[in-house]
């Protein structure tokens, strides 16, 4: 509930507020008591106003009864079942070095909970054999029932339970949850399958489970960034995906974006080929992507180099930033002579991100940043060059002083 | 074998620590925060700490800070860290730190890296 920190003042500031209300219509409803019993009564409207002012007080008193008692039972609940898990984790320690049998089934939530904390804890053959036993004692199985059916906010809870426990059998429930028709779920589910399917080790099967989980991508519409985080917890996995997204006809241009900046920030450079046939793709932020790819690839293939150099004629500024990266990768003297150019382009980012990938080129890069800053015909070029250069002061006295 | 002071937020990881590091005979003092660390550093005589990153109440590595200002080499730290905190280990290293172990871990792992801290 509202319980996480600071529960203890708000429990006192709660009885303070009610209290001001309560103690005020208790001594009403006290006096009003005394006039009844009294020679001054009003007739029928003071009883109705007594009966009134007392109901108030006795909700209010019972409100504050609840929270008050809701705090206390709660924490002590809490820490009760922590001690519960502790002691389950224990006992599931001492299973898994071979010092105390398999507890028999079926088992408590607790002990299920503490299976499937551990399974995130530990790695190696230890964490294969707890999801051997979250599988054996039907954990995994009750989790994607939970999954696939009911309302939201279970199936969610049990979505995050699998994408703890990471049990290669459910990796089909989760790849169909990825088409749910709620989007949270799709969500969670997506985040979920990756991070089974990077446990599943055999090479077939790892091909199967990411061409599934790609398929369900593609039709899923999900957001770039949960793209991009699914081929992160994917690890190994992420190769088959990106590969099934790159190959296959109809993908969404979100999700090819995603995949194509996937490649860069993993590096997969198995992908360099892939990623040029995506330099003159229709879509701007297509292209945007695989310029950016190719840049963190750091690898332009000579048959690449024309649809680089023509994006840095674009109409749209990012993709003219990002060709203008990327055209470091060009052959030096080429490189060289293109960014110089870009010094002088129209927009301040396209000049910046020349003068950082002329900085990056090492000494004929800052040779030729600072011949700009003497003698470009662009006055903005001039400034560009020379603050780039100036930023690098610092690390230049120390390269040569040490 | 050695005493060893585990300060670790998380209940799960710090009850295999416990665990682990008790059935290969250590003494173990398991806390929850950089407070009762300190604390603990100030009661207690430990050959090694095993110090987790981020905890509840601040970032392990000032507390890395302090112990190889107050004990300089003479007690050993190993840094636990998640999983893709290549920066954090880097840092711990750079502060002294004399070993990292990376979240999930396998217990075979884990004792065998306390087991070189602990000779060294």
């Amino acid at each position: 509930m509202w319980r996480r920190s600071g529960d203890v003042a708000f429990a006192l500031v709660f009885a303070l507020a009610i209290a001001i209300e309560a103690v005020p219509l208790g001594y009403l409803t006290w006096t009003l008591l005394g006039r009844i019993g009294s020679e001054r009564t009003d007739g029928p409207l003071v009883t109705i106003l007594v009966g009134v002012v007392a109901s108030a007080t006795l909700a209010l008193v019972i409100v504050m009864a609840y929270v008050l008692g809701y705090q206390l039972v709660s924490a002590r609940l809490e820490a009760a079942l922590v001690e519960r898990r502790q002691t389950w984790v224990t006992r599931w320690l001492r299973v898994l070095d071979g010092s105390e049998p398999e507890p028999p089934a079926p088992l408590r939530r607790e002990a299920i909970e503490a299976l499937v904390g551990l399974r995130e804890v530990l790695r190696g053959s230890q964490s294969d054999r707890v999801a051997s036993l979250l599988e054996s004692y039907g954990a995994a199985a009750a989790f994607k029932r939970a999954a696939t059916a009911g309302r939201v906010p279970a199936r969610l809870e049990a979505i995050e339970a699998l994408a703890s426990a990471r049990v290669p059998s459910t990796l089909t429930a989760l790849v169909r949850a990825v088409n749910d028709s709620q989007p949270v779920v799709r969500v969670a589910a997506a985040r979920a399958a990756a991070r089974t399917l990077a446990t599943v080790e055999e090479p077939g099967a790892r091909e199967l489970g990411a061409s599934a989980l790609a398929r369900a991508l593609q039709r899923g519409h999900l957001p770039v960034g949960i793209v991009e985080e699914v081929l992160v917890l994917a690890e190994m996995a992420a190769a088959p995906i990106v590969s099934d997204l790159l190959l296959r006809d109809g993908v969404p241009s979100a999700t090819l974006r995603a995949a194509l900046d996937g490649v860069g920030r993993l590096q997969l450079l198995v992908f360099a080929e892939e990623v040029a046939r995506f330099l003159t793709h229709p879509d701007a932020e297509v292209r945007a992507a695989a310029l950016r790819a190719t840049g963190r690839l750091g690898f332009l293939a000579e048959t690449s180099r024309s649809a680089v150099i023509a994006a840095l004629e674009a109409e749209e500024d990012f993709i003219r930033i990002h060709a203008t990266s990327t055209a470091r990768l060009l052959p030096r003297d080429q490189a060289l002579v293109t960014l110089s150019e870009r010094l002088g382009d129209r927009s301040w980012w396209v000049r910046r991100a020349a003068a950082d990938a002329m900085a990056s080129l090492g000494a004929p890069g800052l040779a030729e940043l600072g011949r700009a800053a003497r003698s470009h015909q662009d006055r903005f070029a001039r400034d560009i060059a020379e603050q780039a250069l100036r930023e690098r002061v610092p690390a230049l006295v120390q390269a040569v002083a040490g | 074998m050695a005493a060893i002071l585990a300060i670790e937020d998380d209940w799960t990881v710090g009850v295999v620590l416990e665990h682990t590091l008790r059935s290969a005979g250590h003494d173990v003092d398991l806390v929850r925060g950089l407070i009762d660390g300190r604390e603990a550093l100030t009661t207690g005589q430990y050959d090694l700490v095993l110090l987790d990153i981020n905890l509840p109440d601040g970032n392990g590595l000032e507390l890395l800070r302090d112990v190889r200002h107050r004990f300089g080499r003479a007690l050993q730290v190993l840094v636990l860290t998640g999983m893709r905190q290549e920066e954090s280990v880097v840092e711990g290293l750079e502060l002294g730190a004399d070993d990292y172990v990376t979240k999930p871990f396998s217990p075979s792992e884990l004792l065998a890296r306390v087991s070189r801290c602990v000779r060294s």
